[in-house]
């Protein structure tokens, strides 16, 4: 019997997965983009993917949505192979994957894990949090001012990433996984390859992977859901972006340098025996 | 590879676990928080997966001699830079713990006084699991990093002391001495004091790790030469030099003085006291005493045979 493809949507807050959803539901729900994944029937209520979507139609920020998010699970289906994917999405705000480090288990997340056999897993383009004696104080003027209570805010968002990891790990083990950066378009002008660039500016979350998971179970794509930076916009106008839209040619996926405007193929690849 | 539990016998004398002792120094109040990674207490050990037995390294010093900054800048090169200790970062069950620690360094960079004396209830153990630099041979390294305070209190209390194990059982014991305090005039002779005090007490109670290799770690050189020059100032603002050289000459006689102490009541080979600064992580120009320090200490155990008293295959001996 075909063991079933049930996929978990990961990621802690400000990771990309809201614009990323809203570019897939504005992309794929008519089922006309031709990309390798298509729904298999269209979730019973998807007012807040329609909210998410037409947000980026517009070119706004997700986060602009005045819904309040909530667990939602969708079908795709491989054009090619027929093979279907369940894409669970407990938690749009990464929210509720906060409390796992906070030494709670919602039971929607553990719901889903338990059913879960592939994860997409989301992670920012921010550099590591470091202290003033590694790079000279001038250098580090980005860094933010640390609250005086420690909370779990306080847990630098890759060290948040590896202990939300390692969870994962504790209870699938070595499991397929899908790495999507976040907002490439801002970091691929860098010229490297995401998983270079994983290595270098995160080595510990790397080494992680390598230690405890297969190769064959790992790849890492960068994803560029809106296609740009709404507030350094460059080139891109509204009228391009608009334009771009239409053409199928904003939102995209990169392993480095290159763009896909197939955004679904991290979930194809998930499909992949 | 199996992945029985190990127990590092963090409990103690009897063997049970034992509650800590209400000591008579008002508690304040201090809420450790919950966190699934968080640092572990000394009864939580034993509930960490290891193939082999974990090294345990204890820091020991008291308030203030830098063990907080030495476990951040611990965590920030095995986080980023693990080949300069030619090592590769494989996994913790602490992190958050290691975070906490990170969290005070930064608000002490920030400027932001920090009350250090509500950690003397924080749980104190962190671990690394470290491979070489293949990510071969991973070895798991458990840190005892007690708050200064609680050495501070086992100056004068012997209950203080006897619920110190993991000093006892330590594979390794870093010693801290703060520079700072050897070149204050008015601290020196107290610190000197306090620091035979604390060692004579932990050796009167056996509270010493018999097996132990012992490491001293002189903390902050950095600031001994800037302390030199502001001592040899002129009015002028010119330096002078005869009075830098005294300065400099008080300050390693001070050190060898304190290093005395120590060698009188435990054994210190000379190639295991280093001189470091605790933040000296700057890319490309990091202190050497550290990263040397650092080295020996992560370095993998040779394997050796087990004090009985260690009792830590209590699941092997009962099958």
């Amino acid at each position: 019997m075909e063991q079933s493809n049930q996929c978990l949507f990961v990621g802690i807050q400000d990771t990309g997965k809201s614009s990323y959803l809203g570019a897939f539901w504005a992309i794929e729900s008519d089922g006309q983009s031709g990309h390798a994944l298509t729904f298999n029937g269209l979730p019973p209520n998807s007012e807040y993917l329609e909210s998410l979507g037409s947000l980026w139609l517009q070119q706004e920020p997700v986060n602009r949505s005045p819904m309040n998010s909530h667990e939602m699970e969708i079908c795709l289906k491989h054009r090619d192979t027929g093979s279907v994917i369940n894409l669970a999405i407990p938690d749009f705000k990464g929210e509720r994957f906060k409390l796992i480090l906070q030494n709670d288990r919602p039971s929607e997340i553990d719901k889903w894990l338990k059913k879960s056999n592939k994860i997409i897993f989301f992670l920012p383009p921010l550099r590591e949090r470091v202290f003033n004696e590694e790079y000279g104080e001038n250098e580090n003027q980005e860094a933010k001012m640390p609250d005086k209570d420690f909370s779990v805010d306080e847990i630098e968002p890759w060290i948040q990433i590896v202990e939300l990891l390692k969870f994962i790990y504790e209870e699938k083990g070595d499991i397929k996984i899908a790495f999507c950066v976040s907002k490439w378009d801002e970091l691929m002008p860098k010229g490297l390859k995401v998983e270079k660039w994983i290595e270098q500016e995160h080595l510990f979350f790397y080494t992680y992977i390598k230690y405890h998971y297969s190769n064959s179970n790992v790849k890492f794509y960068g994803v560029s859901a809106q296609g740009l930076n709404y507030e350094n916009r460059g080139d891109l106008t509204e009228a391009k972006v608009s334009e771009l839209t239409e053409k199928g040619k904003r939102a995209y996926i990169s392993s480095g340098t290159d763009k896909d405007y197939d955004i679904t193929k991290p979930l194809a690849w998930l499909l992949e025996d | 590879m199996s992945n029985e539990v190990v127990n590092l016998k963090l409990y103690g004398n009897d063997g049970e676990s034992t509650k800590p002792v209400q000591t008579e120094t008002p508690e304040i109040e201090y809420t450790e928080g919950s966190y699934r990674y968080n640092a572990l207490t000394d009864a939580d050990v034993n509930s960490l997966n290891s193939a082999a037995r974990p090294t345990l390294i204890t820091l020991f010093g008291i308030s203030e001699c830098g063990k907080t900054t030495f476990v951040g800048s611990l965590f920030a090169i095995l986080r980023r830079r693990p080949d300069l200790l030619k090592k590769t970062f494989l996994d913790s069950d602490t992190l958050t713990g290691f975070e906490k620690r990170v969290h005070l360094r930064l608000l002490s960079e920030s400027g932001v006084s920090v009350q250090q004396r509500t950690r003397r209830k924080a749980n104190s153990i962190l671990n690394a699991v470290l491979g070489n630099e293949r990510g071969e041979n991973s070895h798991m390294f458990v840190f005892s990093d007690k708050s200064g305070e609680i050495y501070l209190d086992a100056v004068s209390k012997d209950n203080v002391v006897e619920e110190q194990t993991a000093v006892k059982y330590a594979d390794r014991l870093v010693l801290f001495v703060d520079i700072e305090a050897l070149l204050d005039d008015k601290k020196y002779m107290l610190y000197k004091k306090n620091t035979g005090t604390l060692l004579t007490r932990f050796k009167s109670k056996n509270m010493l790790p018999l097996n132990a290799e012992i490491f001293v770690a002189f903390n902050k050189i950095d600031i001994v030469e800037r302390a030199a020059l502001e001592a040899a100032k002129t009015l002028k603002g010119e330096i002078d030099e005869a009075k830098k050289k005294e300065f400099i000459n008080s300050w390693k006689s001070r050190r060898k003085s304190v290093l005395n102490v120590i060698k009188e009541i435990i054994n210190v080979p000379d190639e295991q006291v280093f001189d470091i600064c605790s933040k000296g992580i700057q890319r490309d120009a990091e202190d050497k005493g550290l990263i040397e320090l650092l080295s020996k200490i992560l370095d993998k155990p040779k394997m050796k045979s087990l004090s009985s008293e260690y009792n830590w295959i209590q699941g092997l001996l009962k099958s």
